[in-house]
């Protein structure tokens, strides 16, 4: 035991304290950041662009895959959301499946009846952007001042009490 | 040997830290949108994330006379950043690996001379440099600049200079992209051009695969150096009307070699009557002939794949219809860093990659039709959803040495995901059971070249069974969730002659004709979302992963000719104080094979000993 102790300490030291200055305050962004514009594929037809939303609603940016089970949790309470908050809210989820699962997309989208727009990000355009981990679900919250405020990874029963909470300071501004 | 350990792990770890260090906290806006302000509107992000991995190796036969492999630290550093100006931005990704100790460490020559006999010429634990490296820094460590890119990003043209990724249609032409989830990452390297108005969007590319070489799950050992070759493509899309997409594609494959080609197109009818959608491609390849290649080679000068499906909506069933047709379209492939490139993805229609994909059917066959229904009931009120799906596919590719077979293969999947919540409880169920049954067809002489003939082992067929099942079960009591994760295969295969040989070559090769096992259990106890340690217990016998050397293709860490049925522990926890840091260590052992993430799948190296990753975020 002695051995393990010896040989992960001195790494573990490092990695604590080039960690340490990560610890930034929960899931909120230190200071706002912009966003670049993209545009991708409507799941509904054409294609659709970030910029077509920005500065008029607060926006969530979700991405999620039909492989992914906390996505199939979260989808659900978006859904709540974006109907509960229509006229400020504007929820923008980005399918991160790839090209030969597209098939699936439709489905659980239909599934939900889900009301937020769905963008198909099969080339990874977008991931490859603002999701480099591909974190599945992975939330983005934007202001009306078109700036991220807030960046959430993962999902578990009640994270949705917090989205709602943040979204909610964002659209009262 | 302890102390050497030590010190040349310490000083690894701070190079590399020192190399690749972490920026400041909190997100680096450059500056805002205010007059005189030299990055206005910009921002900087970082990221980091340090692997350390301690390997051993356990020793089953201590009396016999092959000494175990010596342990040896791996330690792997991936630095991501990331400069957004407005619209533009410009990025990097520089990978670092180490490995210690070294045959210039006195204790480890001397450990390795203990083990293995003075007169063996003492070897590194880990080479990291495989054949084709001319600029080695030094065995003990590799720093690769693995992705660099400049884009410009607005609502109606988009330009990437440097590593963009690519796919047309559904995968079948080009599929080269980021999977993180299974640590592979197939950018192009060079320019890409997205135009879009409103009845059209056009992309052309040019460049070279760049497979990435350095990897975080995968053992870092004899990494081949990539020899690049050009790519050039391109896609039409047409939007005739609101319910319809057309589209043209092509692709030149490796065109400073061979030279191929694939064109093709697609159609989309969404929204019919509200509730049909229908998807149809066709592509065409003509393959370039290797000037070295034998006259009497048997490799295909052409190729087609079509593939469609028709998804049909009434209320809470969804009903999905896909069928294939496949003749020599998954060809090209090149040798990567670690596993081979492949251009391309297409569907296979089958349930899952590792549980169903198995090489002696549908995804390694060249010479393939097949078909799947899937239907999905989604009962709203208690938020039950069913699954049923089936999948027929006839494999026309022989497969020796088992006579000259074909397959014709059964799939059905039944599935399940229930989620239950009361008033301070949720608990949810998911889970699936499926079989998959092969059965042999015997290939007509005349399609059978001779040697193929006099190779096979004529006298028998064989049929293939397995039997797959999942269950996922979790409870969430306010801050603390348990969850219980299991998977389980049953791979069979009978003969009409058990314990049957067979002659190739003048070797003899003899099959136990005995299928194998393969279970993946881990449960998991996770607090307020952020702190989870997880219990692993995994078990096979399947001779594949057992057997696999390291060389190209991860594989357990055996050294013995003899294979025994394994069973690996381990533990693991799971730190996520916050969005941008994550901790993750394991202690114990991990079993080889393949993992799949809805259709994304790489092979798991085999793993004894500890591994702790840090991940970093600004």
């Amino acid at each position: 035991m002695s051995r393990f102790l010896r040989l992960f300490a001195a790494p573990l030291v490092l990695i604590a304290l080039a960690a340490l200055p990560a610890l930034a305050a929960d899931d909120a962004v230190a200071e706002p950041e912009a966003i670049a514009d993209f545009t991708l594929p409507n799941l509904a037809g054409g294609n659709a662009s970030l910029s077509d939303y920005l500065g008029d609603k607060v926006i969530l940016i979700n991405f999620w895959a039909t492989w992914c089970t906390p996505c199939m949790k979260e989808m659900p309470k978006l859904n709540e959301m974006q109907k509960a908050h229509a006229d400020k809210l504007q929820i923008i989820s980005i399918s991160a499946d790839e090209a030969r699962d597209l098939a699936k997309v439709k489905g659980i989208v239909k599934r939900f009846a889900y009301e937020p727009v769905v963008l198909l990000d099969a080339e990874t355009k977008v991931v490859s952007q603002l999701n480099k981990r591909k974190d599945m679900p992975y939330t983005l919250i934007i202001g009306k001042d078109k700036l991220i405020h807030h960046r959430k990874k993962g999902f578990t029963d009640g994270d949705e009490a917090k989205l709602e909470e943040w979204v909610k300071a964002l659209m009262d501004q | 040997m302890q102390h050497r350990f030590a010190r040349t792990t310490f000083a690894l770890a701070a190079a590399i830290v020192a190399t690749t260090a972490a920026g400041p906290a909190g997100a680096v806006p450059l500056g805002k949108e205010v007059d005189g302000q030299v990055l206005p509107g910009s921002v900087l992000s970082v990221s980091n994330d340090f692997y350390f991995k301690f390997n051993t190796f356990i020793d089953e036969e201590p009396d016999d006379a092959i000494p175990a492999p010596l342990g040896f630290v791996e330690l792997v550093n991936r630095f991501t950043a990331d400069l957004q100006i407005k619209q533009f931005s410009i990025g990097a990704q520089v990978d670092t690996v180490g490995v210690a100790p070294q045959c210039s460490d006195a204790g480890y020559a001397t450990e390795f001379a203990d083990a293995f006999g003075d007169d063996t010429e003492c070897g590194s634990p880990n080479p990291i440099f495989g054949p084709g490296w001319d600029d080695q820094i030094g065995d003990p460590a590799m720093v690769r600049l693995e992705k660099v890119w400049g884009r410009y990003s607005s609502k109606n043209i988009d330009v990437w200079l440097g590593d963009y990724y690519a796919a047309f249609g559904r995968g079948i032409l080009l599929s080269m992209t980021k999977k993180p989830e299974v640590d592979q990452d197939n950018s192009l390297l060079g320019a890409r051009v997205d135009l879009r108005t409103k009845p059209l969007d056009f992309t052309f590319l040019l460049g070279t695969p760049n497979p990435q070489e350095v990897s975080m799950e995968l053992r870092n050992k004899n990494i081949r150096r990539f020899e690049p070759t050009l790519l050039a493509g391109g896609v039409l899309k047409l939007r005739p009307h609101k319910l319809v997409e057309l589209s043209v594609q092509g692709v030149g494959y490796e065109l400073t070699e061979t030279g191929s080609l694939g064109l093709g197109g697609t159609v989309a009818v969404n929204g019919i009557g509200g509730a049909v959608d229908i998807y149809v491609e066709g592509n065409g390849f003509a393959y370039g002939t290797d000037e070295d290649a034998p006259e009497d080679s048997v490799e295909p000068t052409s190729g087609y794949a079509i593939y469609g499906a028709v998804t049909g909506y009434a209320g809470p069933l969804t009903l999905t219809i896909e069928g294939k047709r496949y003749k020599d379209a998954q060809v090209l492939k090149r040798d990567g860093p670690v596993v081979p490139v492949q251009y391309n993805s297409p569907p296979s229609l089958e349930w899952e990659q590792s549980t169903t994909e198995d090489s002696f059917t549908s995804i390694a066959s060249n010479d393939i039709a097949g078909w799947r229904a899937s239907a999905e009931l989604f009962l709203l009120q208690s938020f039950t959803t069913i699954g049923f799906a089936f999948t027929n596919s006839f494999d026309m590719e022989p497969h020796p040495p088992f006579a000259v077979q074909r397959e014709v293969g059964f799939s059905p999947v039944v599935t399940l995901a229930q989620p239950i919540h009361l008033e301070k409880v949720d608990l949810h169920l998911k889970g699936h059971v499926g079989y998959r049954h092969d059965v042999p067809v015997r290939t007509p002489a005349d399609l059978v070249p001779e040697e193929q003939r006099e190779a096979s082992a004529e006298q028998y067929l064989r049929h293939n069974g397995l039997l797959h099942f999942s269950v996922d079960f979790g409870v969430t009591v306010g801050p603390v969730a348990v969850e219980w994760v299991s998977w389980f295969r049953r791979y069979h295969y009978t003969l009409d002659d058990p314990g049957f040989c067979w002659d190739v070559d003048g070797e003899e090769t003899c099959s136990p004709n005995d299928g194998w096992i393969s279970m993946e259990n881990a449960l998991s106890v996770t607090l307020f979302g952020k702190y989870t340690a997880a219990l692993h217990l995994d078990f096979t016998d399947d001779p594949i992963v057992q057997r696999q050397t390291n060389d190209g293709s991860p594989g357990n860490l055996v050294y013995d000719a003899d294979f025994k049925s394994s069973a690996y522990i381990g533990g693991s926890i799971i730190l996520k104080p916050v969005s941008n840091l994550e901790v993750n260590v394991f202690v114990g052992g991990q079993k080889a094979g393949v993992v799949c993430t809805g259709g994304a799948c790489r092979t798991v190296p085999a793993f004894n000993g500890a591994k702790a990753r840090v991940i970093v975020n600004f």
